[in-house]
């Protein structure tokens, strides 16, 4: 097929092509864009945890009154919970992961106070139990044992801690943590006793989300949090359960919250899903509504042209050569468009990380873009194109 | 009444100039019933559209009605085509979707008459071309004769001063050609100029004076002279 | 002429169907999406108390960490909180017409009734001033007296849901409610109250309700309330063991507290700078701050604008929604310049029965414009869902929604927008010859 004058007749009569090209532009450049951004939200929605975290319930109560007895409660919790058909392991953890809520500090591996080479984390209390709870991988070292756990807000007992093998790092480079001492602003020295592979702590967007670190302590007066892994699949089912069951054994205190950890995390990445979702539905209303587009100028276009077609014909123009015209035509108008829209993307990318930090697309992402408008284009126009193919060589004698 | 003097009018596409009209002039006085005669593409389409102000010529001095219409704007010639001209073209050129009513209310809107004005003059119109009865049926509802009367009503609706027909009878049987070229001879007899545009001599013979176009240029007004007093012969003979 | 050309434009509409509902979904579709976008935009960027912002002021000064600014990104600005020192110094100058000190606080409620177990809710510690600077509605009473703002009597404010919870809605001004280890009386009872975003605190995020109580500030001694909200600390500090803590605390270097004040004059503005500059001269010299002299005051608007709570995300959705709304018009151009093309013959015959250029032009806007009041009207409804679906995404709870300044917004840019549209194939088909569409049909 000869594109010479296919491309001479467009030119002749450009508005519609024009438009199309770029309706077909804005389309690849948003496309591809919105792909990066998208995948960019997936891969970070998607991270590992490094916890059970299918499988886990958080429940947390505040107690009330004089009588409140924290570790009483606790052990009565405990219990009470491990009682639960369905339950699997229970542990104390002051407040849930992946909240958006917590406490970060920063330690160092000198004694001297607020010591400059101090590196920060998220940190948080829990008893030798929650471990194995949150489904933790202890790679180097042990857990706390039981009479490392301080219950009793003692400030002279020596603290204990395991920490994220990211934080380990940040702390001791290469070597191992294991047993070593790191300290608090005030110079207070905290023994190491594990080093976990990955866990994910509280706010989703901090940079430091790997590096936590665990102490074993039941520290806090009037509220107790559990973290309760269930058996495969009943997570949701289990809250309503636990929630019942620690309201019944002691009317002494609030349930204030008993949810899944997939719960916290849907929420700590609502921002995110939120944003893919719109992505995904203002690129396939894009996507929808050029190829309506496309299609509506061929029908336009065959429309004009059918004593044109029927001359081709009547000239001994095959079936074949008129659809093959009106696909070739399409496939001039949206590579032209997908060029156009590639370089667009290149310029928004560019002028969107300037303009609000966002990182700058990767290269490739245009190529799926302008390839799927390039085929989208071709099908849109197969339609009115097969319509055309149908129009009679008798029309060329005929005069209406 | 029309009053063209050495009219050109030259088509230019990139590659070639077409001379469509050259040196062309011609006089019709009022209440003449002129036909236009000539073979295809000999120009009396582009008279016939230069006369009725759809489109431009490149020379000469072109009078209706007494007034220099040369070098009007678009606005000023839409009025002229409003207020004095009517048109009847070969393929009637009804609105497909408008009724009868609605049709040959088109001019009287850009006209601005108020609505009692405009009912009174499309009745009578239709009243004249004798459809008064149809006035609610669309164009694809009547046969061509009836198509081309209603034609005639929207063009006599707004009482131009001269009628342009552009082979009015050109898509009819003859049986409704020689109706609507009747009406048409009535309403010239009710004083409208008519010029008519044709290829059929048979036709041509009807008018008072036919105008030969050839080449762009009105040529041989002898023959036409000719075919007028044989008419008149015709006529006497009758 | 217009009720004309509106006719006509119905029986174009009515003659292609398909191609007409096709450009109207086209705009409805583009229509909605932009103003869904913009509606969370406009939600989000809004600004409560826009009456009052050169009235109302939230002050910021600089005694963070000598080695480092408190954000990297605004290296001349202070934190956004302020220690209980700081904040009880800014409350000692008497030239704010209001001022207030405030935090988020939260507690156990234990209901009189058997009914109703007891429950934990979020609360504010504040002073009678909040309600003024703010305008905060009542429904029952008012704001407890200034001696109460002392912290020796334990009274409380309730919110409406609060009230309709424990006394079904009554009037329950001078009731007893027990929150925590006390028993308050109740002074007043808001009405319905949602500022969105919530400017007089935005520590804990720009989207959520209002407390659900209200306290005087200086009881937090006695009560040693908890903080709700952010603290932020520069500094290790040793705040001993048991009753030592809360005190040591409140003393120390961390920030927690929010502070507003409202300036009425310009005068008032000027010599407030100049209090907060003596102040943190002053500090210097007693060898608290090393940082530069960072204070100012912000409007509500500046604050809102400091805080980042319209995210990037929601620009970036409003640029692409736009842009797809561009692209459903181009896509109305070409439908809009078929439909016309297709309609040359009647233009040429209106033409050649005497109407001129301008009548055509006019004709066809006209028929744009019923065509944009359509997909107007459809996009505003689809709107007014997206609204919906993404206020459900984010979770944003409150009665922010389409307001009328945004469906206003919505009708006038379908109606330009398929003018716009309209405006390039209306004036091709007045620029066709009709000579030529009117020899054969």
């Amino acid at each position: 097929m000869d594109i010479k004058p296919i491309f001479s007749a467009m030119l002749r009569n450009k508005t519609g092509p024009i438009l199309i090209a770029l309706q077909v532009a804005i389309t690849v450049a948003i496309v591809s864009i919105s792909g990066f951004i998208i995948s960019e939200r997936i891969e970070k929605v998607q991270r590992p945890t490094g916890m059970d975290d299918a499988n886990l319930v958080f429940a947390e109560i505040a107690g009330f009154g004089e009588e409140f007895d924290q570790i009483a409660t606790y052990h009565q919790d405990l219990k009470a919970l491990e009682g639960l058909p369905g339950v699997v392991s229970v542990g104390y953890m002051n407040r849930p992961p992946l909240t958006g809520g917590g406490s970060s500090s920063t330690f160092s591996t000198s004694p001297e106070p607020d010591s400059d080479d101090s590196k920060g984390t998220a940190y948080w209390n829990i008893d030798e139990r929650a471990v194995d709870a949150l489904g933790l991988n202890i790679i180097a070292g042990r857990n706390f044992d039981i009479t490392e756990i301080n219950r009793t807000n003692d400030q002279d007992m020596q603290a204990y801690a395991l920490v994220t093998e990211a934080y380990a790092k940040d702390l001791f480079g290469e070597e191992s943590a294991v047993d070593k001492l790191m300290y608090n602003g005030l110079g207070e020295p905290i023994r190491i006793v594990g080093v976990i592979d990955h866990m994910q702590g509280a706010w989703v967007g901090w940079d430091k989300l790997d590096r936590n670190v665990l102490f074993s302590s039941l520290r806090g007066e009037t509220s107790l949090g559990y973290a309760i892994r269930v058996e495969p699949g009943l997570a949701d089912s289990m809250v309503p359960v636990i929630e019942t069951k620690l309201q019944e054994i002691n009317r002494n205190r609030v349930v204030t919250s008993v949810r899944t950890l997939h719960e916290f995390m849907d929420r700590s990445y609502r921002q995110d899903t939120a944003m893919i979702k719109m992505l995904v539905a203002v690129s396939t209303l894009l996507v929808a509504v050029t190829s309506l587009g496309i299609v509506g100028l061929a029908a336009f276009n065959v429309n004009q042209r059918r004593k044109q077609i029927g001359t081709r014909r009547a000239l001994g123009a095959t079936r074949a050569d008129i659809l093959k015209h009106f696909l070739t035509e399409a496939m001039l108008i949206t590579s032209v468009g997908a060029a156009l829209g590639v370089a667009l993307a290149f310029a928004m990318s560019f002028w969107l990380g300037t303009q609000f930090n966002l990182p700058k697309m990767d290269w490739w992402y245009v190529v799926p873009a302008a390839g799927g408008l390039l085929v989208i284009g071709v099908l849109s126009v197969l339609g009115p194109a097969r319509r055309a193919t149908l129009i009679s060589p008798a029309l060329a004698t005929r005069s209406v | 009444m029309l009053n063209m003097e050495n009219i050109a009018k030259v088509y230019r596409t990139e590659l070639v100039q077409t001379h469509a009209l050259r040196d062309f002039s011609l006089n019709v006085d009022e209440g003449e019933f002129v036909a236009v005669t000539g073979p295809s593409g000999s120009g009396k389409t582009t008279f016939l559209n230069i006369a009725g102000l759809l489109e431009d010529f490149s020379e000469g001095i072109y009078t209706l009605d007494g007034e220099d219409v040369s070098n009007l704007n678009d606005n000023a010639r839409s009025k002229i085509r409003n207020e004095k001209i009517g048109f009847i073209f070969q393929g009637f050129n009804l609105i497909p979707d408008l009724n009868l009513f609605d049709n040959v209310d088109v001019p009287l809107r850009y006209r601005g008459f108020n609505a009692s004005e405009r009912k009174r003059r499309i009745e009578e119109s239709l009243e004249r071309v004798g459809l008064a009865s149809r006035m609610k049926h669309l164009p694809s509802q009547l046969s061509g004769g009836q198509q081309q009367r209603v034609a005639i009503a929207r063009a006599l609706a707004g009482t131009p001063r001269i009628m342009l027909a552009d082979e009015p009878t050109g898509n009819l049987d003859s049986l409704m050609a020689r109706q609507v070229l009747e009406l048409l001879e009535e309403i010239n007899e009710a004083g409208t100029t008519i010029v008519m545009v044709t290829h059929d001599p048979e036709l041509a013979r009807r008018a008072h004076r036919n105008v030969h176009v050839m080449d762009g240029k009105v040529t041989d007004f002898t023959e036409f002279q000719h075919a007028r007093a044989e008419h008149d012969a015709e006529a006497a003979n009758a | 002429m217009f009720s004309y050309y509106l006719k006509l434009s119905l029986l174009s509409i009515k003659r292609n169907p398909i191609l007409s509902t096709l450009m109207m979904a086209a705009i409805a579709v583009g229509i909605g999406a932009f103003i869904t976008m913009l509606t969370v935009y406009h939600i989000q960027s809004g600004n409560p108390l826009w009456y009052k912002n050169d009235q109302v002021y939230h002050p910021q000064i600089d005694m963070w960490n000598p080695d480092q600014p408190y954000r990297e990104s605004k290296p001349d600005s202070g934190p956004d909180l302020f220690t209980y020192r700081d904040a009880m110094a800014l409350h000692e100058s008497d030239i704010p017409t209001y001022k207030v000190a405030t935090f988020k606080t939260g507690d156990v409620i234990l209901p009189e009734s058997d009914e109703l177990a007891p429950f934990r809710d979020v609360g504010r510690m504040t002073y009678n001033d909040f309600f003024q600077i703010f305008d905060v509605p009542f429904l029952y009473g008012g704001a407890w007296d200034d001696r109460a703002d002392q912290g020796g009597e334990f009274v409380v404010v309730l919110s409406r849901e609060l009230n309709d919870k424990l006394f079904g809605g009554e009037n329950s001004v001078g009731e007893r409610v027990r929150i925590g280890d006390h028993e308050f009386t109740v002074t007043g009872v808001l009405d319905e109250w949602y500022p969105v975003p919530k400017f007089y605190d935005l520590t804990n995020g720009a989207f959520q309700g209002p407390e659900e109580y209200f306290m005087p500030f200086q009881l937090l001694h006695t009560l040693e309330s908890p903080q709700w909200g952010n603290t932020n600390c520069w500094k290790s500090e040793d705040y001993g063991t048991g009753d030592e803590v809360y005190p040591n605390f409140v003393n120390g270097e961390c920030i927690w507290i929010t502070y507003w004040v409202q300036l009425d004059t310009e005068q008032q503005q000027e010599e407030y700078m100049d209090f907060l500059a003596a102040y943190s001269s002053e500090q210097a010299e007693l060898g608290r701050s090393a940082r530069p002299e960072n204070q100012t005051i912000n409007t509500v608007e500046e604050w809102l604008e400091w805080n980042e709570v319209v995210g990037d995300d929601n620009r970036v959705l409003v640029g692409l929604s736009f842009l797809f709304l561009v692209v459903c018009l181009l896509n109305t151009v070409g439908l809009l310049l078929a439909k016309f093309m297709g309609r040359a013959g009647e233009i040429s015959v209106r033409r050649a029965l005497g109407a001129s250029r301008l009548d055509v032009f006019r004709q066809q806007l006209i028929e744009c414009g019923s065509i944009g009041v359509v997909g107007g009207m459809a996009g505003i409804g689809l709107a007014a869902l997206g609204v919906i679906a993404v206020k459900k995404m984010y979770s944003f709870s409150g009665p922010a929604g389409m307001d009328m300044e945004m469906v206003v917004t919505a009708f006038v840019t379908a109606i330009l927008a398929s003018i716009a549209a309209g405006l390039w194939p209306a004036w091709q088909i007045t620029r066709v010859p009709p000579a030529g569409y009117l020899k054969t049909q």
